[in-house]
């Protein structure tokens, strides 16, 4: 496709402004999209942190309950004097034990296992004493065979309704009493988990030191190993039966607090784009908005570029004028920069090249009229002129006619010929000449041939250039004559066809070949012989000096005769072809 | 053009770096467990606050763990046990129990855990110590008392729990001390086990015993302010002077009213602080005393408004 200069200028003005909106846009975005998302993992990590505190002071609070459970004494002589059937007893213990449980929040329960009477205890109001058979309810004795200081997710199966739970159990002796202080997993969920993020935004998790998610929003996923798969650009939430994989980076952030008490990690897992939907909504926003801005700019866009195109433009406009031959075009120059300056050089160089040319025709000129000059007549012509009259007048007085008429077109011959020294004289005065001239050859060359004239006497007064068509009768004297020997009939016609000058010389000789006419037109502009010494190759050039195209000598031939036929405009102007 | 492209290339990959932290679990350089006697007194919660700032400035985690009553010496045990387990980086200790805890401080050892004692010396082991002089703080006691002591010369003492170094420190500093004095005698000691309502009976059994005691010597503040309490409630006529041990609020401001005559004071924040620093320290492996003393002062009624105002220019007058 082809631009022009203007819509180059144009598109480069567009392409270059949206390239670099787009660029700062994108560079903008992403800048923001990292500020927003650290500002909010910053806030979300401190919720966290303080979340996470909160939670350990109720954990902890279980594990001292725990403890001191494990060494009062008053525990310790209600569970010697109990003896597995006493519901009285059964029932102090169970009022015991939830008495110590008030000082835990989000308490489930309290446990005391008892394996010598295969019972549990339960600080609970209606299922106060528990049938627990040996074997059932391994969690019990096998975490008080652990102990710790992290409390350990079980699905109690003691109580009717099976939950989760936190529990601290108490170490004790292979088949001694157990108490187990159990925390209520979903009311630690929705007590400290589910309050962190009112948004929504993000999923939490509270992960045990061994990778075993011990809380979470969706029950099912307790149990199961968290496993963080970094992976950019990965969108993995593979849940296979006992494991959960989060695809860190691209499209989530995770954050995690630990702490040192439990060793629990309460885990954070954001959606990255959900953060940022609004920014991103903005962007496009703004995309578009740019988009349509630059459309808009494009007008006045426009205007600049040809406010700067104009200089442009003349400089072509004046260089195409010079190309067509206008050579007095010239560039406007307004300005001094780069296209001013090729402005003027341009404008230099126009007119050197104007100088350049006329100094070129001037001096061809003046070669030509040297030429000319140079065909003029050597001898003065008064000194001839009163030479040949005394020698007529002595012939006539001598009583030779012949002799005298032949002298009277020989002075008349001359005088017409060096009398005008113009280059152009009128047709009347050319086929005068010419009578003279035939005159005196026929007087030499007795009868061998004969001349007939058909003048038309509108084209008299016509201007034609001096000694042109008499060189072409002297050719047809010379040339026409018959190999029979016959006299030669020669004629000479003069006629005025709209505008153009007919002048014919025809021989009706034996005709001449091509080569012979082409040697003809091409031999010498210039010979010593003849009347005038002016050959067809000069007429033909001098009749193109004048004309141009508009003149021609064209010889044409056969075996009846040649005929030559000069055209030129005609003018009764003598100086309207000078050069 | 294939620089120009080049270059937006580059422009593209520097805006596209990801895979920035933000703010994950901040590692800290080392987790400091520390199991100490109880948090039911101002005392104990300075240490605590003490314990927690210099935690923050040395980015080190500490995980306090201590028993509902000073006296709970099993419970303590069980503690220890567990924070063993946990296998922390080094351990500040103050015993309930000073002379039997040889077996917790076997397990220490065992488990290649550096024990530090905080407060409360143990009376064997031969352990790094970072608290107050407590032979100092009876001597300081000793020698108030039995300076104003004019009339009958008798002083007694209410002591903390017994098997604990640092009451039983300080008893033995104010005997000593007192031997010094000719005209002076200590009546008794009687034993409180650091317990408010349990100073108050003790006062009750001095004052039925020997109605003209002149000045009573708690060891600790708790104790002093129970028996403070005693002498208001109890209607009597003769009031021997009091003095206290540790430094919280309250008995700054009995001080102030003169219900205490003096007490000698120990910054338990600047035991938590000092401690948790001594522990770093040790764990750079940098060199360090065997023991670090903080200081003790003794505090009168027209020296304690100067200190009411340095600590609340320093806590905000938080206790």
């Amino acid at each position: 496709m082809k631009l022009g200069f203007r819509a180059k200028v144009l598109l480069a003005i567009a392409a270059t402004t949206m390239c670099a909106s787009i660029l700062i846009g994108v560079i903008y975005f992403r800048q923001s999209q990292r500020e927003i998302e650290s500002n909010y993992m910053q806030a979300l990590w401190r919720t966290m942190s303080v979340t996470m505190s909160a939670l350990d002071e109720n954990v902890r609070q279980a594990y001292d309950t725990a403890v001191a459970l494990n060494y009062d004494e008053t525990l310790a002589a209600l569970t010697a004097q109990y003896d597995g059937t006493e519901v009285e007893q059964g029932l102090e213990l169970s009022g015991y034990l939830r008495q110590y449980g008030q000082r835990v929040d989000n308490l489930r329960n309290v446990y005391l296992y008892l394996p010598a009477h295969a019972q549990t205890i339960t600080s609970e109001e209606y299922h106060a004493v528990e049938p627990t058979a040996a074997g059932t309810n391994t969690w019990l004795t096998d975490g008080a065979a652990q102990g710790g200081l992290a409390p350990r997710l079980v699905y109690d199966g003691i109580s009717r309704a099976p939950v989760y739970m936190l529990s601290y159990c108490s170490r004790s002796g292979a088949n001694a009493p157990v108490v187990s202080v159990n925390l209520d997993e979903r009311r630690l969920f929705y007590q400290y988990l589910d309050e962190i993020d009112a948004d929504g935004t993000g999923a939490f998790y509270l992960v045990d030191s061994t990778g075993t998610i011990v809380s979470a929003t969706n029950q099912r996923d307790i149990g199961r190993l968290f496993a963080i798969v970094s992976g950019v650009g990965a969108d993995v939430l593979s849940g296979g039966q006992d494991e959960l994989a989060v695809a860190d980076g691209a499209e989530r952030l995770v954050a995690a607090v630990r702490s040192p008490l439990t060793g629990f990690s309460l885990v954070s897992v954001s959606d990255r784009r959900a953060l940022t939907a609004s920014l991103t909504q903005q962007r496009n926003f703004i995309f578009g908005f740019l988009f349509l801005v630059v459309l808009a700019m494009l007008v006045p866009a426009y205007h600049m570029a040809g406010r700067v195109y104009a200089p442009v433009r003349q400089l072509k406009d004046a260089m195409q004028k010079v190309s067509e031959g206008d050579l007095s075009a010239r560039a406007e120059v307004h300005s001094t920069d780069e296209i001013g300056q090729l402005g003027i050089g341009f404008n230099e160089m126009v007119c050197q090249i104007e100088s350049l040319i006329d100094d070129l025709v001037s001096e061809q000129m003046q070669k030509k009229e040297a030429e000319l000059e140079a065909l003029q007549y050597q001898i003065t012509p008064h000194f001839m002129y009163n030479t040949l009259n005394s020698i007529k007048y002595a012939a006539i007085l001598q009583g030779n006619q012949a002799v005298g008429d032949q002298l009277t077109a020989f002075i008349e011959l001359l005088q017409a010929s060096i009398r005008r020294s113009g280059a152009f004289i009128t047709v009347r005065d050319e086929t005068r000449m010419v009578q003279n001239y035939v005159k005196l050859q026929q007087f030499r060359y007795a009868d061998s041939f004969t001349v007939a004239y058909d003048l038309s006497p509108e084209a008299e007064n016509c201007c034609v250039p001096r000694l042109i068509l008499q060189p072409l009768v002297e050719n047809a004297i010379l040339h026409g004559q018959k190999q029979s020997g016959e006299p030669c009939r020669i004629t000479v016609s003069t006629a005025l066809v709209t505008g153009t000058l007919v002048l014919s010389v025809q021989d009706a000789g034996d005709g001449m070949t091509r080569e012979q006419i082409g040697l003809l037109m091409q031999g010498q502009k210039a010979g010593k012989g003849g009347f005038s010494g002016i050959g067809i190759p000069n007429i033909i050039e001098r009749l193109r000096l004048y004309y141009g195209d508009a003149a021609s000598l064209q010889y044409t031939s056969s075996e009846h005769g040649t005929k030559a036929v000069i055209l030129l405009p005609a003018t009764t102007d003598p100086e309207a072809y000078i050069i | 053009m294939k620089r120009l492209i080049g270059i937006l290339l580059l422009l593209s990959m520097l805006s596209g770096c990801a895979g920035t932290e933000y703010g994950a679990a901040q590692s800290a350089d080392f987790t400091i467990g520390v199991v100490v006697k109880g948090m039911d007194s101002p005392h104990w919660l300075d240490v605590r606050s003490g314990l927690s700032d210099a935690a923050r400035e040395n980015n080190v985690n500490v995980l306090v763990l201590y028993p509902a009553k000073e006296d709970e010496a099993d419970e303590q045990a069980h503690m220890f046990r567990d924070l063993v387990a946990r296998a922390p980086d080094a351990i500040l200790f103050a015993p309930c129990d000073s002379e039997n805890c040889g077996e917790l401080i076997d397990l220490a050892a065992s488990a290649d855990i550096p024990l530090i004692t905080i407060d409360t010396a143990a009376n064997e082991g031969n352990l790094p110590y970072v608290g107050a002089d407590n032979l100092t703080i009876g001597r300081m006691a000793a020698t108030r008392l039995a300076g104003q002591a004019k009339q009958s010369g008798k002083l007694a003492v209410i002591a903390g729990v017994e098997t604990q170094s640092s009451h039983a420190d300080r008893v033995e500093g104010f005997r000593l001390t007192a031997e010094g004095y000719p005209d002076v005698t200590v009546a008794g000691v009687y034993r409180a086990d650091s317990d408010f309502q349990r100073a108050m009976d003790c006062m009750e059994q001095i004052m039925r015993e020997h109605p003209d005691v002149e000045g009573v010597f708690c060891t600790s503040a708790v104790m002093a302010l129970g028996a403070a309490e005693q002498l208001r409630a109890g209607g009597y006529t003769n009031k021997p002077r009091i003095v206290g041990v540790d430094t919280q609020d309250d008995a700054l401001a009995a001080l102030r009213t003169g219900v205490l005559d003096g007490l000698v004071t120990q910054d338990g924040y600047e035991c938590g602080y000092k401690a948790v620093g001594y522990a770093v320290s040790m764990l750079r492996g940098e060199s360090i005393a065997d023991r670090v003393y903080i200081d003790t002062t003794l505090q009168t009624q027209g020296t304690v408004d100067e200190l009411i105002e340095a600590r609340a220019a320093r806590k905000g007058g938080q206790t």
